[in-house]
């Protein structure tokens, strides 16, 4: 029919009307609540406008653009949230904020989120699907997980998760359920990082806080606070006020010109895997030198400074040079700088040092700087703050005890043999994990909660806490080692970020292996994509949650992350969604989710608060204005109360069986939350672990004080391999804002950048394609020494030339093939006008009237490739944090 | 008895809220519905695989890379009300009138949209038309543009011609 007119129309209208005159279900009216008569309306007075600050209300939250989680403050008005700003409140943030704030918008309003729960209705992959209420979504779910529960087998749910800030509330699932299997994915994140920081400083410092405010010398070993570093909203304003106010100077050693290393007054491109080389001949020079805080050193540290001085002696400049790169002669001058900026100096790494075979002892080294130079606390210097939680732990010394509201479920047991572990589930693990488990000492068998949990192979990665070894739940699924029944993966995008994520989305794919995947996410992604059913979760703007971490500003705070608008469409927050679980689950799971509403939930564990609950959710935050800094902890005399009970044994103030301070000068004093109370630059806890697991005493990473060695791959590295590296951008985290219009307007695509002079030795131009091999890694790790191409993939080439020249990088955040139009970078000539935005202007925040102009059906660049599949799972002997920047590639033009 | 434009919109709001089932489906067959669906895509009306117009549903509607019925999808330029004002304006409807709109789409969804402006023909006449102006005649021809091509299930193709009919773009009315 060629044309539908007027009469046509009406027509249907008629016999619409005749059908909803009879009553018609299939037609639903919209009724009135009120019976009086309805007021007239003008339409043009009802339109929202321009936002309006007199009539907006302005509602203080968290972000969780990323898991930096800054205070902010959201302006709603017409039952939208508009513009998102900083809240001057919060003492970390002191109301800066990023762009990717204003993302949260673009997460909750973009056309194509999911609103619905679904449910698979062809192959698991199809992606044939049905919508589905809550009630039947959950009564599944529900009939699926109770045998597991009822049964004696509630370890075979496995939850595992990408974003988890519920500070526990998922726990309090997992827990009521009996499982062990909260998974996560730290190792893919910072587990080399904490590792160190943990065998230093002890458990409750698993992440530094220096003070940057005050401090004249920074040498930082691949961390990028001005662009992607948790916690680096926290900390580029204080480091920028530091160089122009203050006149410090920041040192970024780096493979690549990165925003931090731009605003670094020296910067060098430096050799993968030998920031430890750089460290290490700076503790010479400081050494040779006599530039060190002896009496610090003495005072705190674990080990004789003649010790440290005959383990350096061989780190020369020279030799660190030949290793980095980097000149000998910056190498004396940096070290000489940094320790007569002592105290008021510090050190920083992050992933740039810790992601390789040899990144553990490059943090050590990089610790050791600190101590030797004795600015472990000191204004300007590397501080340790107190973290998350205020349950009383070290550094939360008179702060109002916050925690979760009761009933708590208990933790499971240990899997092992003897009263108190879980035999039965322990007795299904392989032979030769039974017998590794068997012949670990009685402090990791209390830890042992299986393979997915708990590598056997990884003791480190749970040794201090469960930091997990995330890459390789999938091979480890793929090879027996944990039968899994119901599978709940929650904000996870393994299956498109994880190393080798063609083997999460094959063990996805695959029904023997996982029966039954549950995903709860915001939006429908590549994971999402592999479940059978899918349940639409609300973003931060729409729940609760708690908030406390370290405070760059050095005194403890807590926040509140509130909703700003209710859940959009069906969507639920992960609380109410775990909750309503829980209580159709039954058995005696519904005791520890009694509360009667979200609010009244957080209402209870903020109860110790100074502040009304009113007060605290107008302000968004709290802290003691009055409370000292956290400098020199450990200096702090063990005050009467905590001395009750005490008995000193040795050096040690003994209680409980439990050191919990340090006899100083005849002073009970602190100490650091270590098991002597001191620094332990050297610690016995990595032979160990080397020897239980059979890793060589040789090993790298099988010593108890920081050494060196070259990362095993790049030993002989050719003349035509290179190392290839990833990187973020400031506008994206890992994988979950590829579909952010605004934010995919600014980075869509992800070039090879390599040095110009690479370029010429591979004979390719700007802009010429390349094909990217990645070979598997060598040395004690997961499929290591294999031969052979692991994967490969194609981009266009871009030059830098503030690379390191045996270095190419990608960043890694784009390449989605679902997640809708942005994330695929696909613009059909019908597809939606992708986009969201503040609305706060006239102009259309949701309209892109070029729609997609980077995709190539509009002749753009299009929308990067996605990396992941293409290099190897790596986890570092020991730890299991994923070495993701040791591989080893070969570059073809295309 | 409804007014029979109003009824129109409400049959329209119908597809979008959610999947056709046997109940929409037999409400098709009315005489005069069926004549007219049928002229203008033959066999829409024949026969009805309740899992397949699941799927088709899900497909279009609640995935990513489908045909999304909410105006922000689909509005363009900056002449008209954004987004953003459309669900202002129906929140602002909803509580001036006290109004029971659908609460589980998003306000500026067709399944809500679309069923209010069945209500103000019936009430409000006046209303209505600056209504259709504000919230609907800007973004609904490219998303039934959207929605004639990706469409499996022959009765969304004949919503998809219906709409434009019923709501030209501004200015063309
Ligand atoms: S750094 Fe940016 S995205 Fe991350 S929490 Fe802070 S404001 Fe949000």
């Amino acid at each position: 029919m060629s044309e539908i007119k007027r009469r046509d129309l009406l027509k249907i209208g008629a016999g619409a009307a005749l059908a909803a005159g009879a009553g018609a279900a299939a037609i639903p009216l919209v009724r009135r609540l009120a019976d009086s008569a309805p007021p007239a309306i003008d339409i043009k007075k009802l339109v929202a406008g321009k936002l309006d600050y007199t009539r907006a209300k302005a509602v203080p939250t968290i972000c969780f653009g990323c898991t930096t989680h800054c205070g902010v403050i959201g302006w709603v008005q017409d039952g939208r949230v508009r513009k998102i700003e900083g809240n001057p409140l919060d003492p970390n943030t002191q109301g800066n904020i990023c762009s990717k704030a204003q993302g949260m918008i673009s997460y909750t309003y973009y056309p194509e989120r999911l609103m619905h729960p679904i449910k698979r209705v062809g192959k698991r992959g199809e992606g044939k699907w049905k919508r589905i209420s809550w009630d039947e979504a959950l009564s599944e779910i529900a009939d699926r997980m109770r045998p597991l529960r009822e049964g004696g087998v509630p370890e075979e749910f496995v939850f595992h998760y990408g974003r988890d800030k519920t500070k526990g509330y998922t726990k309090r699932f997992t827990n009521a359920f009996g499982t062990p299997h909260r998974l996560n994915r730290r190792s893919i994140c910072s587990s080399n990082r904490r590792a160190p920081l943990m065998s230093f400083y002890g458990r409750e410092f698993e992440w530094e806080t220096q003070d940057f405010e005050n401090t004249k010398y920074i040498v930082n070993f691949g961390g990028n606070p001005m662009e992607a570093y948790q916690g680096g909203l926290y900390m580029m304003h204080r480091i920028q006020k530091a160089r122009v106010d203050g006149g410090a100077k920041m040192v970024t050693f780096e493979i690549r010109p990165s925003a931090t290393a731009s605003v670094s007054e020296d910067y060098f491109p430096i050799m993968p895997g030998t920031d430890g080389a750089v460290a290490f001949a700076m503790i010479h020079v400081i050494l040779r030198e006599g530039l060190q805080d002896e009496e610090f050193w003495n005072r705190w540290s674990n080990l004789p400074l003649e010790k440290l001085r005959e383990s350096v002696k061989d780190y020369t400049p020279g030799w660190a040079e030949e290793q980095s790169g980097v000149p000998a002669a910056d190498i004396e001058r940096i070290a000489v700088e940094f320790a007569q900026a002592a105290p008021a100096c510090c050190t920083m790494s992050n992933r740039g040092s810790a992601k390789h075979y040899n990144g553990v002892q490059a943090d050590r080294a990089i610790r050791t700087l600190d101590v030797l130079v004795g600015n472990v606390g000191k204004p300007g210097g590397f501080c340790l703050s107190s973290l998350r939680g205020w349950a009383g732990r070290y550094g939360q010394e008179g702060l109002p005890k916050l925690s979760q509201p009761g009933p708590k479920p208990p933790n499971p047991k240990p899997w092992g043999i003897g009263e108190g572990y879980d035999e039965e589930a322990f007795k299904k693990l392989p032979d030769f994990v039974q017998e590794r488990v068997n012949n670990f000492p009685e402090k990791w068998k209390k830890k042992y909660f299986g393979e997915l949990a708990t590598p056997s192979e990884y003791p480190l990665a749970w040794h201090w806490y469960q930091m997990r070894v995330g890459q390789l739940v999938y091979p480890y699924i793929k090879e027996g080692r944990q039968k899994v029944s119901v599978y709940m993966s929650f904000t996870l995008g393994a299956s498109y970020g994880y190393p080798e994520a063609n083997v999460a989305r094959e063990v996805l794919q695959d029904e023997s292996l996982i029966p039954f995947h549950v995903a709860i996410d915001i939006g429908y992604g590549e994971q999402a994509a592999l479940a059978d059913i899918v349940l639409p979760e609300a973003t931060s703007l729409e729940r609760w949650d708690h908030h406390s971490t370290n405070n760059y500003g050095l005194v403890p705070y807590t926040g509140v992350r509130q909703p700003l608008v209710e859940p959009a469409g069906e969507t639920k927050s992960v609380q109410a969604i775990l909750q309503d679980l829980a209580k159709r689950i039954g058995g005696g799971m519904e005791e520890y989710f009694a509360f009667e509403s979200e609010e009244a939930f957080y209402k209870e564990w903020y109860k110790n608060l100074p502040v009304s609950w009113e007060d605290f959710k107008r302000r968004g935050i709290w802290y003691d204005e009055g409370r000292e800094k956290d400098y020199e902890l450990y200096e702090r005399p063990l005050t009467d109360a905590e001395l009750e009970g005490t008995a000193v044994e040795g050096d040690l103030v003994m209680k409980g069986g439990k050191a919990v301070g340090i006899m100083m000068d005849g002073k009970a004093v602190r100490g650091f939350p270590t098991p002597n109370r001191v620094i332990n630059v050297y610690d016995e806890i990595w032979p160990e672990a080397a020897k239980a697991v059979g890793l060589p005493a040789d090993d790298v990473n099988a010593s108890p004080i920081a050494v060196y060695d070259t990362v095993p791959e790049h030993r002989d590295l050719g003349e035509d391999d290179y190392i290839f590296s990833t990187f973020k951008w400031n506008v994206h985290t890992q994988g979950r804002s590829g579909h952010w219009k605004y934010h995919a307007e600014i980075v869509h695509t992800n070039p090879v950048f390599m040095h110009p002079e690479t370029g010429e030795t591979l004979g390719v131009q700007e802009g010429d394609s390349v094909r990217v091999s990645v070979y598997r890694p060598k040395g004690h790790t997961y499929r290591g020494g294999e031969d052979g191409i692991m994967g490969s993939f194609e981009n266009h080439v871009r030059f830098l030339s503030g690379m390191h020249p045996k270095v190419v990088a990608c960043s890694h955040h784009v390449g989605h093939w679902e997640h809708g139009a942005v994330g695929a970078s696909k613009n059909e000539a019908t597809g939606p006008a992708e986009g969201t935005g503040p609305g706060a202007g006239n102009a259309d925040p949701q309209a892109a009237p070029e729609k997609i102009w980077w995709s190539k059906g509009r002749g753009g660049i299009g929308g990067g490739v996605a990396i992941n599949d293409a290099l190897p799972i790596n986890p570092c002997p020991l730890t299991g944090g994923q070495n993701w920047y040791d591989n080893v590639c070969k570059i073809e033009k295309l | 008895m409804p007014d029979a434009e109003a009824s129109l919109y409400a049959l329209l709001g119908r597809f979008f809220a959610a999947e056709i089932d046997r109940d929409l489906f037999e409400t098709l067959q009315v005489p005069d519905i069926r004549e007219t669906f049928e002229k203008i895509e033959p066999g829409c009306t024949a026969c009805f695989d309740e899992e397949a117009a699941a799927a088709e549903f899900c497909r279009l509607f609640v995935l990513p890379k489908g045909t999304p019925a909410v105006a922000g999808a689909w509005l363009k330029g900056t002449g008209s009300p954004n987004s953003t004002a459309i669900v202002g304006l129906v929140l602002n409807l909803r509580s001036a009138l006290d109004l029971d709109l659908p609460d589980h789409l998003p306000p500026d969804h067709a399944g809500v949209l679309l069923p209010l402006m069945a209500w103000l023909l019936d009430h409000q006449p006046d209303a209505a038309a600056d209504f259709r102006e504000q919230a609907l005649a800007p973004w609904v021809a490219p998303f039934a543009a959207a929605l004639q091509e990706k469409a499996e299930l022959p009765l969304y193709r004949v919503v998809a011609k219906i709409l434009p009919a019923l709501i030209p773009p501004v200015g063309t009315s």
